[in-house]
């Protein structure tokens, strides 16, 4: 039996990276005694498996993982037991069981959606806005994306499947960006990309990642979106 | 969020691990400090990884706030970064639990595991708005205190601290927290806290004592400064494991630190004798606790943190008395449920191949074993008991059972070592490299050599360690031996040992060194990417001290010791045979297996002579 959860990363936890929530999840299973499946082999390993990786310092009300388990357990129970021994800041706000053979989460997920915060010390709201329509408005978005062995000229444009700028107070957006194996961008990159587009001097100050979304005819859904259900598509 | 919350998240988005400073891992303990009569935070003056990995300060943790009228909070090192950002915002250190600063607590206590942290110390409290000198604190601060390894001479920190607890902390800390609320209770002035201190076995206050020198610079003397001031100071210990309180509960931390698992604690002391080794002196005498009783505790542990390893730590755990039992038990009743049992360490022999064979150790990629000398003749003056047919007996079944890689751990300039035993270093990698075995070969053994720091209680205490150059020179004689592709040699530079032996050796006219080399940048000297031996070059220069007076003098057996009036129970007379002994290359046995070998501490401490294993 497979059980899917939608977990929040909330501001007490903001600071510890993926791996971390990783760890403290499968800590708060065991002692929980939930009867979450071990793999197999000399090392063996609670079968958790997340479905996309948050940076360090953001938070989330949309992370998600696949427990295997090794008896079955009503999806109520597993996730009132796992709320018990969770740590301050880490939550289960959905489960739900899902097809044995249903496949991994981290292949299916497609896109990410943010609000994101951030301070420009150098220009008004007016030239900004302006700025992020003409942003926008390119055909193409080149980025320099560096990774440990390399360095790639990137075309974020195609990644960018929605984003909303409200210049208040504090600016403020709103981004559902790709993600996934097939094309990912990080709300800090596209952001940076802005800056230096517009010419000011900003800085991405609170990463609130929204929800994760897979692709099912067509149309972008939660991954515990039951079937035929309309009003749980995403909405962004 | 209050304004400071909102600095201290601006910082921390800046700062390399962040979750280093923000406490909220499970099993913390936040109490109400307007309700709570005595506050005290632990400061470990190391990063939080480190830290976080110390099986002491966990008890400490779970005995304070097990009381309801105390709490204990907790404080590591900040990383360069951090302190920058602290700096720069004008925030002081605070606590991990409630982001209290430092200054607000009623007591801070350090705990001294290694030299190369005291810099650290000066530093916590300078970031923590608290005068780094005793003397210059005054009746609204915290009184400073510290306990741990290296409290045993603690004289190059002296100044720096109110009062220091000399062994096990876990029962003094008790009679310190009801002494303080006594004191306050009286409203005493911050001396008579002091005074009342001096009464509690086991608390040294150094401020109360005077050291005077002689011409020549040795130590006439250590004086008390009052009549009812102790002119020694014996530690204290637990005297029986099963009835005193454990870590059952001990924080988890989100970040991966060292030791990232549960520890269950089989034993305190440790008899074998080894004679550079402090802890092995320091820590007696051997008490173990009870298989019912770690048992239990291992259940309470896995329970209360959700670990999937559980360690067997102590000084050498594969020599408890029912060592083969205790981890059928662990591995029976734990395993099944994906939790792996670990040694620490292993000794150097077959049978201790064979139990971390039993708990699947053998998927690690390397085994290490510690000879700590190349020749027979040279471990028989340190009284490791090793001969070399246990290391290569050890190693093969070690290989038989599927280990290919090995590290071997050695140590140079040990007390009348000669350039035949450091190549003898060599040889002994030869053979355990070129073991012939039933299939397959070695692959590759790593031989690790650091430099022999002498250890105050040990009886090695009067040696001088070896200038650097010569250390230098016998390093690069056995770099120039080891050959090979299976062979890899990795050595300490000579630079942070001879720091180790300035103040594991060194008096109260350290102090100001060490305040010289702290303002002159010097901090987290453990991490290659602070240590700066210039610096500290820079610091005795300007003191007017040359530290080769502390680290490579022999000290005669006519001289006071700095650290003579602090007793961990063993006797002189017996640190000054084992020397004699040691330099005639005879051994002495293991008193928990064989005879009593007359150390002292036995009688000193009032616990009844035992063999391991034999109950009370």
């Amino acid at each position: 039996m497979k059980i899917r959860a939608r977990i929040a990363k909330g501001e007490a936890v903001r600071f510890i990276s993926h791996l971390d929530l990783v760890g403290a999840v499968e800590k708060a299973v065991r002692r929980a005694k939930l009867p979450v499946a071990l793999s197999e082999g000399f090392t063996p390993r609670l079968k958790i498996s997340f479905a996309s990786a948050l940076a360090l310092g953001a938070t989330s009300e949309g992370e998600y993982a696949d427990f295997e388990l090794s008896e079955p357990l009503a999806a109520g129970e597993f996730s009132q037991r796992l709320n018990k021994e969770l740590p301050p800041g880490i939550r289960i706000l959905a489960a739900q069981p899902v097809a044995d053979n249903s496949p991994a989460l981290m292949a299916k997920v497609v896109a990410a959606s943010y609000q994101v915060e951030g301070m420009v010390t150098n220009a008004d709201e007016v030239s900004l806005a302006s700025s992020w329509d003409k942003f926008l408005q390119q055909p193409e978005i080149i980025i320099t994306k560096t990774t440990k062995r390399k360095t790639d000229q990137v075309d974020i444009r195609p990644l960018i499947i929605k984003a909303q700028f409200y210049p208040n107070d504090i600016y403020h957006w709103e981004l559902l960006l790709a993600t996934g194996q097939k094309g990912n961008l990080r709300p800090e990159q596209l952001l940076q990309a802005f800056f230096a587009f517009a010419h000011v001097q900003g800085e991405v100050s609170r990463i609130h990642r929204t929800n994760l979304f897979i692709e099912r005819w067509g149309q972008l859904v939660s991954p515990l979106a039951r079937l035929r259900l309309p009003d749980e598509v995403g909405e962004v | 969020m209050d304004n400071k919350q909102l600095i201290l998240a601006d910082i921390l988005r800046r700062v390399e691990k962040p979750a280093r400073y923000t406490g909220g891992e499970w099993n913390e303990v936040v109490k109400d400090h307007r309700a709570t009569a005595v506050k005290m935070v632990l400061a470990f003056p190391d990063i939080y990884e480190v830290g976080m990995s110390h099986l002491g300060s966990h008890i400490l943790y779970q005995v304070v706030n097990s009381r309801p009228d105390a709490l204990l909070e907790r404080v590591y090192a900040p990383w360069g970064d951090m302190e920058m950002e602290l700096k720069q915002a004008g925030l002081p250190l605070f606590s991990l639990e409630t982001k209290t600063p430092l200054k607000e607590f009623d007591l801070v206590g350090f705990t001294l595991q290694y030299e190369m942290t005291y810099t650290n110390i000066l530093n916590m409290l300078a970031l923590g708005n608290i005068p780094i000198r005793a003397a210059e604190r005054d009746e609204g601060d915290p009184f400073v205190l510290a306990g741990g390894p290296c409290a045993y001479n603690v004289e190059p920190l002296a100044p720096f601290f109110d009062f220091v607890v000399l062994g096990e902390a876990e029962e003094v800390l008790g009679d310190i927290i009801d002494a303080f609320k006594d004191w306050r209770q009286k409203q005493g002035r911050r001396q008579d806290f002091l005074q009342d201190l001096v009464h509690i076995p086991g608390v040294y206050v150094p401020s109360l004592y005077d050291v005077r020198y002689r011409p020549d610079g040795s130590i006439e003397g250590v004086y008390p400064r009052q009549p009812d001031v102790p002119e020694r100071v014996v530690k204290r210990v637990v005297r029986d494991l099963d009835r005193a309180l454990f870590s059952t509960k001990p924080v988890v931390p989100y970040i991966d630190v060292v030791h990232n698992r549960a520890m269950i604690e089989l034993f305190r002391g440790c008899a074998r004798g080894c004679r550079f080794c402090q802890a092995g002196m320091i820590y007696r005498p051997v008490r173990e606790r009870s298989r019912e009783t770690l048992l239990k505790q291992a259940q309470e542990l896995l329970a209360s943190t959700g670990y999937d390893e559980i360690s067997l730590s102590s000084l050498s755990s594969l020599d408890y008395s029912q060592i083969v039992q205790l981890i059928d038990d662990l591995v029976n009743s734990h395993g099944p449920a994906g939790v792996r049992v670990s040694l620490p360490s292993l000794r150097v022999d077959s049978f201790a191949v064979e139990q971390a064979q039993k708990i699947q150790q053998v998927r690690r990629s390397s085994v290490t074993f510690a000879p700590e000398a190349g020749s027979q003749r040279l471990r028989n003056v340190i009284n490791k008991n090793v001969t070399e047919e246990d290391l290569l007996t050890a190693v093969r079944s070690a290989a038989e059972a599927g280990w290919r890689a090995f590290k071997l751990y050695f140590m140079i300039g040990l007390p009348t070592e000669t350039d035949d035993d450091v190549l003898a270093i060599a040889n002994l990698a030869d053979k355990v490299a070129n073991l012939s075995l039933s299939r397959g070969q070695i692959t590759r053994v790593t031989v690790s050599t650091s430099n022999f720091v002498p250890k105050p209680h040990t009886p090695f205490q009067w040696e001088g360690q070896l200038p650097r150059e010569e250390l230098k020179r016998r390093q690069l004689l056995l770099n120039n031996k080891i050959r090979g592709r299976k062979l890899e040699h990795r050595w300490h530079a000579p630079e942070q040992s001879f720091l180790e032996a300035v103040f594991s050796k060194g008096d109260r006219r350290l102090a100001d060194v060490l305040e010289r080399a702290w303002q002159l940048g010097c901090r987290l000297d453990g991490w290659s990417e602070y240590f700066s031996f210039d610096r500290w070059e820079q610091a005795f220069a300007d003191v007017g001290v040359d530290p080769a007076y502390w680290a490579n003098r022999t000290i005669g057996i006519d001289e006071v010791l700095p650290w003579e009036h602090l007793d961990p129970g063993i006797k002189r007379d017996f640190l000054l045979a084992e020397r004699m002994r040691g330099i005639q290359g005879k051994t002495t046995v293991d008193c928990s297996r064989d005879k009593c070998s007359g150390c002292g501490v036995c009688p000193t401490l009032e616990i009844p002579i035992r063999r391991r294993g034999e109950q009370e």
